[in-house]
């Protein structure tokens, strides 16, 4: 009897701890009404898979070979059909040409009507020109996003982060000796882009939303002339530039909802 | 590794003296900071400052301090490991460097002046373009910059974490391990208490002591004050600036470096301005101006006597102005009362 006590008290205590462990957390699915949401990439140089360091050639034979192609995508919400928002988690995201897909977190069973997104960071966290907002010192979390990142995403000169970051080179004749870099370091409230793609889901719990966010690094160049527009870091002269460059990077931008019905089981 | 040693050896030598110097004439004076407690909260307590104003997780203490003076002088925070933080901020210079333009690591040349860093506590924003709001997030700036430390922050914070006895003093003294917060926050920590208050001019002006300035130098601070120069309303008493960004009509054609414009990204209304600078120790800081072109008070004294460039953006209060041989070599004799009487002055 003292054994069966005793075990059942085992019993009782693992069970506690093990429902600690598990407590939810926000966005995580109760019983079977909540709907995964995934963000997937899909990164490509025209026709072809892209990746860093590897070399393209742009339709005017010029190879260009990216060395760093990072960006920030920050409030991703899911807008059901009466305006309702569902904020995701995360709330900021670092995307580098690596990433296959994000985790997005969960919404409750309905209609999904749209997706919303920004690419940059919202205005009050950017601490641009001194304002107040954050900066990667603040975090004691080297996984945060807003935290200093290897290819440093934050100017702390001009106090704000770095939406978009794009390194490389360019080999003009296409002989193998690379002839110039170029950079662009693209931020500021201004640059910031908001996207959004309609769902228009009913989807049940257990089911997956999939979203398709795909990028072509050779439209990124269309109407570059890659002689003279090769470096901004959107101050000063570099300004037009930058502004452009930004908006190359929006147009090479698409998103979109997959077809699927993946079961979340 | 020879400024590191050389500065080592003055902040050393310099830290007994103004112990000594520090406590003794001063050890009834309210603002006397005592310290049992390595981890105990420091008040700066001066009665003729402002407060320092700080976020309440960024108070200052003496371990805190410590830790961020090790890191200060340690050139683990550059990427050939061959510069630290002293060595374009001297302690026997007032934290400044002597030099036109700083030189950083492989001797890159920067393009500005280095500052001095005594009472950067109570600066509201940081750089001479006032971009950056934080005493904390600033400290990316110099380990990043290409021509200053050239090193990858998060690699800093790497290589730091990676060190053993960096590694047990975070934790000591913060409980946390070492992250941007806490690695930022360390240097932030030395960095306020870097204070210099206790000159001839501040015995003079602020503490009574009617002998602590000669009658020349009392001259020369009346020349500061008066309206004809009008050098104090912007290098305003106590810390000698009111940290506005003005354009001292230095140059014509701020192309090289526009100053405030290069973070507001607006020409027309901010080019060539650069924020006002402190004036305290100003005799241990030349060469003078943002980027180090006037070698000498004297210089400095002239450029304002000719009322400078013709730049639509020059302060209205540059007008140019008559001063006798005499008069200017009163107000020369004023700026250097604004020494500390201790070059180099603990605060815990």
């Amino acid at each position: 009897m003292k054994t069966k006590i005793l075990g059942l008290l085992a019993l009782a205590i693992i069970s506690t701890s093990a429902c600690k462990d598990d407590e939810p957390v926000s966005n995580t699915p109760i019983a079977n009404t909540t709907v995964q949401v995934n963000l997937n990439y899909d990164f490509n140089f025209g026709t072809e898979d892209f990746s860093l360091n590897t070399e393209y050639t742009l339709d005017n034979g010029y190879k260009v070979r990216y060395s760093l192609a990072t960006f920030y995508l920050s409030k991703p919400v899911i807008m059901d059909d009466a305006g309702g928002m569902t904020a995701l988690s995360p709330e900021y995201l670092i995307v580098r040409p690596d990433v296959t897909m994000s985790d997005l977190g969960f919404i409750q069973e309905g209609h999904a009507h749209m997706f919303n997104f920004s690419v940059g960071v919202d205005s009050a966290s950017n601490t641009e020109n001194g304002s107040t907002g954050v900066q990667p010192t603040d975090f004691s979390d080297p996984n945060h996003p807003l935290g200093p990142q290897p290819e440093g995403m934050y100017w702390s000169w001009a106090s704000g982060y770095i939406f978009v970051k794009i390194e490389g080179e360019v080999d003009y004749e296409g002989n193998g000796t690379y002839d110039q870099v170029f950079k662009y370091h693209l931020g500021t409230n201004e640059f910031r882009k908001d996207r959004s793609t309609m769902l228009h889901s009913d989807v049940s719990g257990g089911e997956t939303i999939n979203m398709l966010l795909a990028i072509d690094y050779k439209a990124f160049f269309n109407g570059v002339d890659l002689t003279t527009e090769i470096l901004s870091m959107s101050m000063g002269d570099g300004r037009a530039l930058g502004i452009k460059m930004m908006d190359q990077f929006d147009q090479a931008m698409t998103i979109s909802k997959m077809e699927n019905g993946n079961k979340n089981n | 590794m020879a400024t590191k040693t050389t500065s080592r050896n003055w902040k050393g030598r310099l830290a007994l003296i103004s112990l000594s110097l520090f406590l003794f004439p001063f050890c009834n004076k309210e603002e006397k900071v005592v310290v049992d407690d390595s981890n105990a909260v420091i008040n700066l307590n001066i009665p003729h400052f402002p407060s320092m104003e700080m976020d309440s997780d960024r108070f200052i203490s003496k371990a805190r301090a410590e830790l961020g003076e090790d890191l200060f002088f340690d050139p683990i925070l550059s990427r050939n490991f061959d510069i630290s933080c002293s060595s374009c901020h001297l302690t026997n210079l007032a934290f400044s460097d002597g030099l036109k333009v700083s030189v950083g690591t492989e001797g890159r040349m920067h393009n500005r002046n280095s500052p001095t860093l005594f009472n950067v506590g109570w600066h509201p924003y940081f750089f001479m373009d006032g971009g950056n709001p934080s005493l904390e997030s600033q400290v990316i700036g110099p380990i990043e910059e290409h021509r200053e430390m050239d090193l990858a922050f998060t690699e800093a914070i790497a290589r730091v974490a990676a060190d053993g006895n960096y590694r047990e003093k975070f934790q000591q003294v913060f409980d946390l391990p070492v992250s941007a917060y806490t690695l930022s926050l360390a240097l932030a920590s030395y960095e306020r208490t870097l204070v210099s208050y206790r000159s001839a001019f501040d015995e003079y002006y602020y503490y009574g002591d009617s002998m602590a300035l000669t009658n020349q130098e009392k001259r020369g601070l009346a020349l500061f004050k008066s309206e004809a120069l009008s050098c104090a309303s912007c290098h305003q008493f106590p810390l000698t600036t009111d940290f506005s960004f003005q354009n001292n009509g230095l140059y014509e054609d701020y192309t090289a470096d526009p100053g405030r414009a290069r973070v507001t990204n607006n020409l027309a209304e901010h080019e060539g301005q650069f924020k006002v600078a402190m004036l305290r120790n100003i005799a241990l800081t030349g060469p003078y101006m943002h980027d180090g072109s006037l070698s000498t008070l004297s210089e400095v004294i002239d450029h304002y006597a000719s009322g400078g460039s013709q730049h639509p953006l020059k302060s209205d209060l540059i007008k140019g102005f008559t001063i006798s041989a005499d008069d200017k070599a009163a107000l020369i004799a004023f700026l250097e009362s604004l020494t500390d009487t201790v070059s180099y002055k603990k605060v815990y």
